[in-house]
């Protein structure tokens, strides 16, 4: 009774009861702040591992395709560079004790996985796979986090765990390139070269005759027809018969003349470099005759390089003088053999073409470097053209061929080789007869699209790759339109007859539209524009403009006579460089519209601006960003 | 009556509960200024990691090269109000800073000349790693909010790094602290170079609420550091590891936009990388 009392009594006794709750109470609420700062750490470790863990994967795939590239060891590259960069950012963190990642997870397996765990102690676990196209590494980690206030309710570690995972696909690709090799690309290479050319080849007919040197050991040139004197050295532009020349008379001999009387033009008179026709010029000159070809050679200490007139008439012979700029061009051949790209080759001349295929050579051994065992990515096709298109790798013909696109790059590469003498074969030798002389987009393209045709993939395998084409051209395009814009004169395969005439229609027609054909193909178009070396003189495409027929219209080189030339003034267009802020040329504005995307076009005119445009559109065409998939 | 009042119980558990209040507050607040400190603590960790992928992605150009603009730094930087909304909300007002970096590695100084080990391969000798550049953020100077917060304008010293290199097998210990998070890189090991963007943040919070006023000087700072790759593979390997530096391939600032304040980045300073 007593006890039941004193027992009621306490219990109703509310003294102290708060104090009383409060103490029990702060038990758990001192339990739950203790687990809510633990797991405040946890959370902070977790966020460093996780980081490091991202970033290394990152390091990982990144180092494993580097390392195919380079010819090494991917595998060993990847695990090396995630462990090595997990290492590095996982920092210490307060009770933080790793004991290695987990195996390789199942959807892995089979995927040519290579797995390391790093030095001893191992604290994290690298998986690098590689199944062609794709690269992917895997980071884990698992361990332990020590904890404070936990340990009172008798728990000492919490486990953590966490996993990364990079890829990087590098994807199948088809590399069509298309290398322009008509006449206009075989301008000289340089201003020297350029000039080199002007001094050595008055435009016409020329071979080299061995059996004349001249009083400086230079070989005689034998020329036939449409020539002119000019002096090479002092006037950049031409000045004027001047000088000597040799001819040879009717019994063969060796005659030398002097031409006291046909002076170049007074001070102030020098030829316009742009329109030659501007200038004073002798009215007569004295014939070669017909059929006894007029032999020129260099001048004694005027380097001039001489050239005759018509050479119809009587050998010595006075007759009319129709001004003939000298040329640039390794072209205007004959088909008896003589022609100006025989007479590059023996003068060591550079030719644009050579750059090019040079520069197209350079590719492919980065493509090599790129496309190695086990990532052999890259396919390649090299076709050149000019009024048509023509397989130089792999195959040979339009006709008949298994795959435009082949993957031995080494045997691509010795293709297009760049002749550098007079070889005949062991190079790639560009058209020399008349019947391939101009470029003609609309046939180019058309053929193009329906040999290279299979329409681009994913990029994940080699039957869906991914289908680029380079395309390398001065953008000069030669053919006759009436004044319906219609083509006028086309051969049966499309391709312009004749080819004298330098004239082409509206640029939308001639190459934007042409090119459509090759985009919706699904072909991505780099296009590579290299526009002319300024020219020193301009009367190639001036000349003729007598001859065409009446009713069709003459633009030389796609644009007005007045545009050309202004468009190839080094006074107008200082640079080609793209980034300046000069608008587009006609021609450029056509090609950058051909081009697929607006990084796509680019536009060099030397040797060393092609080159490294042509490695920039590979490095745009397969850049590919390395991503984390979680 | 003395009785009376002794037994008197009204209001006992008001008064106890007055007694244990300060406690039960002072708890309470702790709590709440402790997972305060940890958020951002976690946030200052999310924001390195947020800035330095983010920037490593939009380096990224389209020829496969990669270049940050000044302004694409600062975009960058500005992920601080992302990853800790307070600052944006004016619940923190403490002092910040965030520095991006451009840091490359060569195995040899400049100028000399030395054995180069094959590209991405397992390098025996190691590396040092050079600052290219460091751009801190700087809104006030760049036409972004700052939303009250004062930046401090950290830089990584440029050039190569001589002291300060933790290395992550002799020296893994040592802790990272404000003083030291600037000259740190935890990459003494490394036999696998590769640029890295270095996003380092920084967060001094002021902690006003008693008891935690009693530690930690009223303020508590937390720093972090991301390391990250670029994220593009030069598809031409050729360029050894040790050939990195100023060769363009990666971790390019645009030195045409050059930063606007007096603590330039490296290359406006003069400071010649080879």
């Amino acid at each position: 009774m007593k006890r039941q009392l004193r027992c009621a009594l306490l219990a109703e006794n509310r003294s102290g009861v708060t104090s009383l709750l409060f103490a029990i109470m702060m038990v758990p609420l001192i339990l739950i702040l203790g687990l809510a700062i633990d797991f405040g750490f946890y959370i902070d470790a977790s966020s460093k591992l996780d980081l490091a863990a991202d970033a290394a994967a990152m390091h990982a795939v990144r180092a494993a395709s580097m390392a195919a590239s380079n010819g090494t060891t991917y595998q060993n590259a990847g695990l090396l560079a995630g462990e090595q960069w997990f290492a590095a950012q996982a920092e210490v963190v307060p009770g933080v004790a790793l004991t290695g990642g987990a195996p390789v997870p199942p959807s892995e397996a089979g995927k040519n996985c290579t797995t390391g765990t790093g030095p001893s102690p191992a604290t994290v676990t690298v998986t690098v796979c590689y199944t062609a196209p794709t690269y992917t590494a895997t980071v884990t980690y698992t361990g332990t986090t020590n904890i404070f206030f936990s340990k009172l309710v008798g728990i000492s570690t919490w486990p953590i765990a966490g996993t990364a995972t990079s890829t990087i696909t590098n994807s199948f690709v088809d590399f069509g390139i298309m290398i322009d090799n008509s006449q206009s690309m075989l301008i000289g290479a340089t201003t020297t070269d350029i000039t080199t050319m002007n001094e050595n080849t008055p435009c016409a007919q020329v071979t080299a005759n061995p059996a004349i040197t001249d009083n400086n050991g230079y070989p005689g040139l034998s020329m036939q027809a449409y020539s002119y004197f000019f002096n090479g050295l002092n006037n950049p532009y031409g000045q004027g018969p001047i000088g000597y020349y040799y001819y040879q008379n009717a019994n063969g001999q060796i005659v030398p003349q002097t031409l006291p009387s046909l002076t170049g033009p007074a001070a102030g008179q020098q030829c316009d470099p742009k329109l030659i026709g501007g200038c004073a010029y002798p009215a007569s000159i004295i014939y070669g005759g017909a059929g006894k070809p007029l032999l020129l050679t260099k001048n004694t200490g005027n380097n001039i390089i001489g050239a005759c007139n018509n050479g119809g008439g009587a050998p010595g012979a006075a007759g009319p003088n129709t001004p003939q700029a000298p040329c640039a061009f390794a072209c205007h051949q004959n088909a008896n053999g003589g022609d100006y790209y025989a007479e590059a080759r023996k003068l060591g001349v550079t030719l644009r073409l050579d750059i090019v295929q040079q520069a197209a050579q350079n590719l492919l051994t980065t493509m090599q470097n790129y496309s190695k065992p086990p990532q052999t990515l890259l396919n390649v096709g090299i076709y050149t053209f000019n009024s048509s298109l023509q397989p130089v790798y792999p195959c040979t013909s339009l006709t008949g061929c298994a795959s435009p696109f082949g993957d031995d790059l080494g045997q691509a590469s010795k293709d297009i080789k760049p002749c550098t003498g007079t070889e005949t074969t062991g190079c790639l030798i560009p058209p020399i007869t008349l019947d391939k002389p101009n470029t003609y987009f609309p046939n180019v393209f058309a053929q193009a699209a329906a040999f290279l045709a299979g329409k681009p993939g994913d990029g994940l395998s080699q039957a869906t790759a991914y289908k680029n084409l380079f395309i390398i051209t001065d953008g000069v395009s030669d053919w006759n339109i009436d004044a319906n814009n219609q083509p006028v004169g086309v051969n049966p395969d499309g391709s312009p007859n004749g080819g004298v005439q330098q004239a082409v229609g509206p640029l939308d027609q001639l190459i934007v539209k042409p090119c459509d054909a090759l985009k919706n193909a699904g072909f991505t178009i780099y296009v590579l524009y290299t526009p002319y070396q300024p020219l020193p003189t301009w009367t190639y495409s001036y000349t003729q403009q007598a001859s065409l027929p009446a009713g069709v219209n003459y633009y030389p080189y796609g644009v007005t006579l007045q545009n050309f030339v202004t468009e190839n003034d080094p006074t107008t267009f200082p640079d080609y460089n793209p980034q300046l802020t000069q608008p587009d040329t006609p021609i450029q504005a056509a090609l950058r519209a051909c081009a697929t995307n607006s990084n796509g076009f680019y536009t060099a005119n030397d040797s060393a601006d092609i080159n490294n445009a042509l490695q920039q559109m590979l490095a745009t065409a397969l850049n590919s960003a390395a991503r984390v998939t979680n | 009556m003395l009785r009376h009042r002794r037994l008197c119980r009204r209001a006992v558990a008001a008064l106890e509960f007055a007694l244990v209040a300060p406690v039960l507050v002072i708890m309470i607040i702790s709590v709440f200024e402790i997972c305060k400190a940890l958020i951002i603590r976690q946030e200052v960790i999310n924001t390195a990691h947020s800035i330095s992928l983010t920037a490593s992605l939009i380096a990224v150009q389209g020829n496969g090269t990669t270049a940050l603009s000044h302004s694409q730094v600062q975009a960058v930087e500005s992920d601080i109000f992302v990853e800790i909304p307070w600052l944006r909300d004016g619940i923190e007002q403490g002092n910040a800073s965030v520095t991006l970096s451009g840091i490359e590695f060569s195995e040899q100084d400049p100028g000399s000349t030395g054995t180069v080990c094959a590209p991405y391969t397992n390098c025996a000798t190691s590396f040092s790693p050079y600052v290219a550049w460091s751009v801190p953020y700087q809104p006030a100077q760049n036409g972004l909010s700052s939303y009250g917060i004062t930046f401090a304008a950290l830089t990584r010293p440029c050039g190569k790094m001589t002291s300060g290199i933790l290395d992550i097998t002799g020296d893994a210990n040592t802790p990272i602290t404000y003083a030291n998070f600037m000259t740190t890189l935890r990459v003494g090991g490394i036999t696998y170079p590769d640029p890295i963007l270095v996003a380092d943040v920084s967060y001094t919070e002021t902690i006003s609420s008693f008891p935690l006023t009693l530690f930690a000087g009223n303020t508590l700072t937390f720093v972090a550091s991301a390391y990250w790759p670029v994220r593009v593979i030069p598809f031409n390997a050729n360029t050894s590891p040790g050939d990195q530096i100023g060769s363009g391939e990666l971790t390019v600032y645009d030195p045409a936009n050059q930063d606007k304040s007096a603590t330039a980045h490296c290359k406006a300073n003069g400071v010649s990388l080879p």
